[in-house]
């Protein structure tokens, strides 16, 4: 492990570790300091947000010039601050997926003690690391499964991994993708958790500019994904799902299957739901295809699946709350028929 | 079935003295404050009784005497306020790791012999494990009829012997973190207590259960190198599901065609294990594999990977609000306390005479209404329908709590003590 300490480039590379808070509390970050949405960090903060809402795929770690290091440092809590004043909360998700790309772009370049060092010191990873043993990574399962248990891909099963005494063996490659999902776990509590930020006057119209910015990013989002689907129909159980899904949130993984059964018995095409589990989360996109055309029949036993019952819904707890509708009938699809029918025996269509 | 209400009264009598007596031998878990209890009372309507809590071990026990249940848990979670009534005010602090291992989920011959199954539409009877619908009128509405024996028994204790070795091997965790428990019926519990799983959610617990049954395991995954023909090292010596397949798949092929078949394998895999046997054996041993088609490779780890696997209940693992029967409390249907054992001593324990929990002397008349083999405390136990036999107090719990027996007038002899 290197001793070193780490240094104003270790701290513009890695913002979210704790010496980089610690160096930001020495420099004396404050909000209120800033006075020109033109000023370099507050310029560099609004490209971060702005950057974040583009692909994953898509996402480079962007060079630090020399001198810089500073700017760039200031502008990574002043991109949460900006975010947090947004308030939209499938912001923060976004923000929070693409700091941890960019965390895993340039983690995937440093050399192991390194690697090692920001694990345990800021995740408190059991962590270790054998340049003579094949792969090289030692991980302990608990910290393995706290990350990778998310991961649909069978090769990401524990029963798949070599593990003896508690120990998990990885790649240098995979141990970076596991901190991948810790950072943007760290970033985006730490934006849900911040207090409401207080924005000086001058920094006010950025921060509507980047409301405006991101609401046009959903409304193109959320008009594509829905089609035909009349969203004002949904039972209070999949708006809810739906609702999570698109404002970031992780949603359980049989809430996802059963939105998704939903969906495609709505007759929604299974490339638009693909799209939409793409563009608002960072699920992969081969899988989630593969997932999806699986719920849809297309592949796999070629059952078509149906959502939960709303008893089933019940006892995994995704059912929020009972309406008037749902004591009529037994599940959320007989739900949807039940509210089109009224709907368009009240005139004419809802507008979303 | 249901018990009479003689039966009833009898069972709760003898829980009650055993409970009086045995407040010593309850086996609390730990941080006893933090746990919710729950019990099934003597009652018809078998409903549990939750959002119980304690303060301490003799509450509990003064409570099992009064209340005297026919089932007690305890649950694997820790809560702020265990009595709470509903979840989110609770205050769910973590859960210790559990896992059940029920014969009845257990491929055993013996089922062919104890176990019966008829359809409630049509009237067909069969032995063994009960059919998911009925092979003549296709209809679903089946009644099992179960039983449990020393065969059942042990293929149970089989398993969680697996199991205890991943857990131990594979992930770490020291004897004294483990603890097990014979269920008082049908099988083992496992209860894990570490930090490091405490606040595991579903999903991980799952990975966990996915680990010790093997289940998504790939072969192909396990061995990537073996799949590119370059190399074909077999790695007897590797951690994990990655040398325990190798090991497995090298005992595999030592056995014979027929054994293969009885511990579950496909006729096609065994076939294609006999026509290759010398092969696969030769290149096993010298550790080089490299004459052998990766797809009967995969075959043969993969059916390597199914008998070493740990037949452990999922729901039971990933539920972070599970009840768990109270360790040193009495089973309702057998009268059998669920003990704790020590881990290493699990291989030579046997529950037909350690789980025992009433007293030899006494004496109970009953009458036989539904024969079935039944071992218990070193006798074995022949009868006939309708029979009328005198025997010891603790299998006439065990005949009585499971339906085969009814109380006859007089019932319990008094004790000369
Ligand atoms: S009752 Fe059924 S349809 Fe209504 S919200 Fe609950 S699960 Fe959905
Ligand atoms: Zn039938
Ligand atoms: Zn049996």
């Amino acid at each position: 492990m290197s001793g070193e300490e780490p240094t104003i480039i270790d701290h513009a590379r890695y913002p979210f570790t704790k010496q980089a808070s610690e160096k930001l509390r020495q420099i004396g970050f404050k909000l209120e300091d800033f006075r020109s949405p033109e000023e370099p960090p507050v310029a560099r903060a609004r490209e971060r947000i702005e950057k974040s809402a583009k692909p994953l795929k898509e996402v480079k770690p962007p060079e630090i010039f020399q001198g810089s290091e500073e700017y760039e440092l200031l502008s990574f809590p002043l991109a949460l601050a900006l975010a947090k004043a947004v308030g939209d909360s499938y912001l923060w998700r976004r923000l929070a997926l693409y700091e941890a790309r960019v965390a895993r772009g340039r983690l995937e370049a440093e050399d192991p003690g390194k690697i090692v060092k920001i694990a345990v010191e800021n995740f408190g990873w059991k962590l270790s690391f054998n340049g003579k043993s094949h792969p090289p990574f030692r991980l302990h399962f608990a910290d393995y499964l706290r990350n990778a248990s998310r991961f649909r891909e069978e090769e990401w099963k524990l029963v798949n991994q070599r593990l003896a005494g508690g120990y998990v063996q990885l790649t240098k490659e995979r141990v970076v993708r596991l901190l991948e999902e810790e950072v943007k776990r760290l970033i985006q509590s730490r934006i849900e958790r911040a207090p409401e930020v207080e924005v000086p006057e001058p920094l006010r119209g950025l921060v509507e500019e980047l409301k405006a910015f991101y609401a046009g990013v959903r409304k193109v989002l959320s008009r594509e994904e829905l089609g035909r689907v009349r969203f004002e129909a949904f039972p209070p159980c999949m708006a809810s799902l739906y609702f999570d899904l698109s404002g970031g949130r992780d949603i359980p993984h049989i809430g996802r299957f059963t939105l998704t059964a939903f969906l495609i018995n709505l007759g929604m095409p299974i490339e638009e739901i693909v799209r939409l589990y793409v563009s608002v989360t960072d699920f992969d996109e081969r899988m989630t295809k593969y997932q999806v055309e699986h719920i849809a029949g297309l592949v796999g036993g070629k059952t078509r699946y149906r959502p939960l019952n709303c008893g089933r819904m019940k006892t995994h707890g995704l059912c929020p709350r009972e309406e008037e509708l749902c004591k009529r009938v037994r599940s959320p699809l007989a739900y949807y028929r039940l509210k089109v029918k009224q709907l368009s025996k009240a005139g004419r269509p809802g507008k979303t | 079935m249901t018990l009479g209400e003689a039966e009833m009264a009898f069972l709760q009598k003898s829980f009650q003295e055993y409970y009086a007596e045995a407040s010593s031998s309850l086996q609390p878990p730990k941080a006893f404050d933090k746990r919710e209890f729950g019990f099934i009372p003597f009652r018809r309507e078998k409903s549990m009784m939750r959002h119980k809590g304690f303060k301490s071990l003799p509450d509990l026990a003064a409570f099992l005497v009064n209340f005297t249940p026919s089932d007690a848990y305890y649950s694997s979670a820790y809560y702020e306020r265990p009595e709470a009534e509903d979840m989110a005010g609770k205050g769910w602090l973590g859960a210790d790791l559990i896992f059940d291992i029920d014969s009845d989920h257990i491929v055993t011959s013996c089922k062919t012999v104890h176990d019966s199954w008829k359809c409630l539409d049509c009237g067909l009877e069969g032995w063994g494990v009960e059919p998911e619908k009925c092979p003549r009128c296709g209809r679903r509405r089946i009644e099992a009829d179960k039983w449990v024996c020393e065969q059942c028994l042990e293929a149970a204790k089989r398993e969680t012997l697996k199991l205890l070795s991943m857990l131990e091997e594979d992930f770490g965790f020291s004897q004294a973190k483990l603890e097990v428990a014979f269920s008082g019926h049908r099988g083992y519990h496992v209860h894990v207590a570490d930090e490091a799983i405490l606040k595991f959610s579903s999903e991980e617990r799952k990975e966990i259960v996915d680990y010790v049954s093997a289940s998504g395991l790939k072969a192909s995954l396990l061995y990537p190198e073996l799949r590119r023909r370059s190399t074909r090292e077999v790695d007897f010596s590797a951690e994990g599901w990655r040398g325990r397949i190798a090991r497995a798949a090298y005992s595999l092929l030592l056995r014979k065609g027929e054994e293969l078949k009885e511990l579950g394998l496909t006729g096609k895999a065994v076939r294609l294990l006999e026509e290759n046997r010398e092969k696969l054996l030769r290149e096993l041993s010298a550790g080089d594999a490299a004459g052998i088609p990766w797809k009967t490779w995969e075959r043969l780890l993969q059916a390597a990977a199914s008998l070493e696997a740990a037949l452990v209940d999922t729901v039971v693992t990933t539920d972070v609000h599970r009840l768990i029967r109270l360790p040193g409390s009495l089973h309702g249907k057998t009268g059998l306390k669920a003990v704790l054992i020590e881990s290493r001593k699990l291989p030579e324990f046997n529950p037909l005479t350690e789980a025992l929990a009433f007293p030899e002397e006494r004496n109970v008349k009953v009458k036989i209404v539904k024969p079935k083999p039944l071992k218990l405390g070193g006798a074995e136990y022949k009868f006939k329908a309708g029979e009328i036999v005198e025997v010891s107090w603790s299998p006439a719990v065990y005949m009585i709590g499971t339906g085969i027996a009814v109380l006859l007038k007089g019932g319990l002899q008094p004790s000369e003590a």
